[in-house]
């Protein structure tokens, strides 16, 4: 029998039970909420209801599945006047996030020189297991990206003030503190800056094939037809590194604060805690770095476009946000203001219009919200809520989701037949290892456009335009 | 008890089952599960010596930690390990000898971020010990 309680088309409950401080709320439809209860995602949403402090409802979005500590897709906001921080609640790979960039171009216009574009791209931007960027740093120099994030970058030459304005904060976390990553974060971040890595990060080359909202579409700065790129990476080593040293402090600090938690993997300490202000702080430095990356790789690619089309296609970032992070925002509780932390992990922050946080040309229509689907599928743009911003802390879906294993998509397809079966379908693929590049088949994800879909109708985003893929670089 | 792992299936990430009949052998099990989800294994003679010790909290505070210092050294040091000489092992503390060396380049199969505690339970059974941990990947 279903623990989940209906509320309507779109929305489950489940209902507070045991350790439970509050209810979960699931967005989903019908179809979907056997997968939800069949993996583990009910019992992780009710495992962060025990954190204490989580305000309101313990979430999970549309395309929510069995993560480790919180689902991924999972959604939870703590007071940060008497609630706790969790590393486990942001994940290892710290602000994984995406970056849409949008050209002049009509996508028909590179089918000529596609091969080569995905060629030059490939050898370009480094992406693999283990792969190292051209930016080999000093230590005093990483602790200046984890403390200014794209601008650094920028200020560097990698990029151009415009950019900055399309990225969340302007491109560095205030949060930030460069002096918190500990030396093995540093050297694990040295040599990364610039990479794609592996699994399910790529860059995707795309055409704008529908716009549902026209109008918001245009101050995006989306047409039907347009060559855009999509970027998805995050803080690499360095990232995975403050996240494994701050779940060990965190493990004393919870026994210390007499936290206790049905998962280790949640383990926390209080916001206002000597151990909750480092793990912010170093938090930040990751989403810096994350930022800075998601930049190299910007300016990778426009060096890339124009080796192999010759010429500036005025490649634009539309937006650049994360969907791995914890947050420190207002939201009305109750009727008053209140700081909450508020933590995703694989779930898009999706403000709406009139928020002081969006950059000043988004103001007016709300937040660009990137949905990646599968490599063989499409991605989507959306556009922030007030619904969501009044039931999920202004936040919704953050891609596709899992909903098979690696070892099933490999036993279901080889690297070799997927990569020929893609380009049948006019999509250029470059990867260095066709294992991984089946273990991340389409079919191993969720219909992104259901996904979709459930987000639109439940009300917490909006679609404005979908994209299919023509040229993926596969980490 | 034999000792040995399996891989288990995970929707995202992916999972190991340990099984040993000591401290000892389950560590060395749990690395050995860890480089075959790399693709790789105690392979070839390397030089360089390394030791690793780490001491206090409980046998999942150890496991975790004895993995995440090995994808430290696989996937960021690029070092092939060729050997393991377990010092001392106990459900509080392992003390380890890690033989092998640095490569230029380190072909592995994907990306480790981290052993996680999700649901980590280090079970002492009468014939031996066994755990299920789930691999960040």
């Amino acid at each position: 029998m279903s623990r989940f309680r209906r509320i309507d088309d779109y929305r489950w409950e489940l209902p507070r039970a045991g350790a439970m401080r509050v209810p979960g709320l699931v967005y989903a439809t019908e179809r979907m909420l056997p997968k939800f209860e069949a993996e583990k995602v009910a019992e992780q949403v009710a495992n962060v209801a025990a954190l204490p402090g989580i305000v309101r409802y313990s979430l999970a979005m549309p395309d929510a599945h069995w993560g480790y500590g919180m689902p991924v897709g999972g959604v939870a906001a703590t007071s940060a006047e008497d609630g706790v921080i969790s590393p486990g609640a942001v994940g290892y790979d710290i602000s994984c996030g995406v970056r849409l960039l949008r050209s002049d171009l009509k996508a028909a216009e590179v089918k000529a020189v596609l091969p080569k574009l995905m060629d030059t791209l490939f050898k370009t931007v480094p992406s693999g297991v283990g792969s190292e960027g051209p930016f080999r740093l000093s230590q005093p120099e990483l602790r200046k990206v984890f403390a200014q994030g794209a601008r650094w970058a920028v200020a560097k030459g990698y990029g151009e003030r415009a950019d900055l304005e399309a990225v969340e904060d302007g491109g560095a976390l205030a949060e930030a503190d460069p002096e918190r990553p500990s030396p093995r974060a540093v050297e694990r971040g040295q040599n990364q800056l610039g990479t794609l890595g592996s699994g399910n990060h790529f860059l995707e080359l795309q055409e704008v094939v529908e716009v549902y909202e026209p109008g918001t579409a245009a101050v995006f700065g989306l047409f039907p037809g347009q060559l855009t790129v999509l970027i998805h990476t995050g803080s690499r080593g360095c990232g995975y590194q403050i996240c494994d040293d701050f779940l060990r402090s965190m493990q004393s600090a919870a026994r210390k604060y007499n936290i206790s938690l049905p998962d280790r993997q949640l383990c926390c300490a209080p916001f206002a805690s000597p151990e909750g202000r480092a793990y912010l702080g170093a938090m930040g430095a990751a989403a810096n770095f994350a930022r800075a990356n998601r930049q190299a790789i910007t300016h990778l690619t426009r060096q890339a476009f124009l080796r192999a089309v010759g010429r500036d296609l005025g490649l634009r970032v539309v937006y650049d946000v994360a969907h791995n992070l914890c947050q420190v925002e207002e939201h009305e509780v109750a009727g008053r203001m209140r700081r909450l932390c508020v933590h995703r992990k694989g779930a898009t922050r999706a403000f709406p219009a009139g928020r002081p946080e969006l950059p000043e040309a988004y103001r007016a229509v709300g937040q660009p919200v990137l949905v990646p689907g599968s490599m063989g599928t499409a991605s989507y743009v959306l556009v922030g809520t007030e619904t969501a911003m009044q039931e999920t802390w202004g936040t919704t879906a953050h891609g596709a989701g899992r909903m098979m294993s690696r070892h099933q998509a490999l036993k279901q397809i080889q690297g070799q037949a997927l990569f020929n079966q893609l380009k049948r379908l006019g999509i250029e693929v470059r990867t260095d290892s066709f294992r991984g590049l089946a273990e991340e088949a389409p079919f191993a994800y969720k219909d992104v456009s259901e996904v979709v879909a459930a987000c639109h109708g439940a009300g917490i985003s909006r679609k404005v335009a979908r994209m299919r893929p023509i040229g993926v670089v596969k980490g | 008890m034999k000792p040995g792992f399996r891989i288990l299936p995970h929707t995202s990430e992916m999972g190991l089952e340990l099984k040993a009949p000591d401290w000892a052998s389950f560590y060395r099990c749990a690395a050995e599960g860890l480089l075959a989800v790399y693709g790789a294994r105690l392979e070839g003679r390397g030089r360089a010596r390394l030791s690793w010790s780490f001491r206090g909290g409980s046998p999942e505070d150890v496991l975790v930690a004895w993995l995440n210092e090995l994808v430290f050294l696989v996937g960021t040091k690029r070092f092939r390990l060729s050997g393991l000489e377990v010092l001392q092992a106990a459900p509080d503390g392992l003390r380890v000898r890690i033989l092998g060396e640095r490569r230029r380049r380190l072909p592995l199969e994907r990306e480790i971020k981290a052993a996680t505690y999700h649901g980590l339970k280090v079970r002492a059974l009468r014939s031996g010990l066994t755990a299920r941990l789930i691999l960040d990947v």
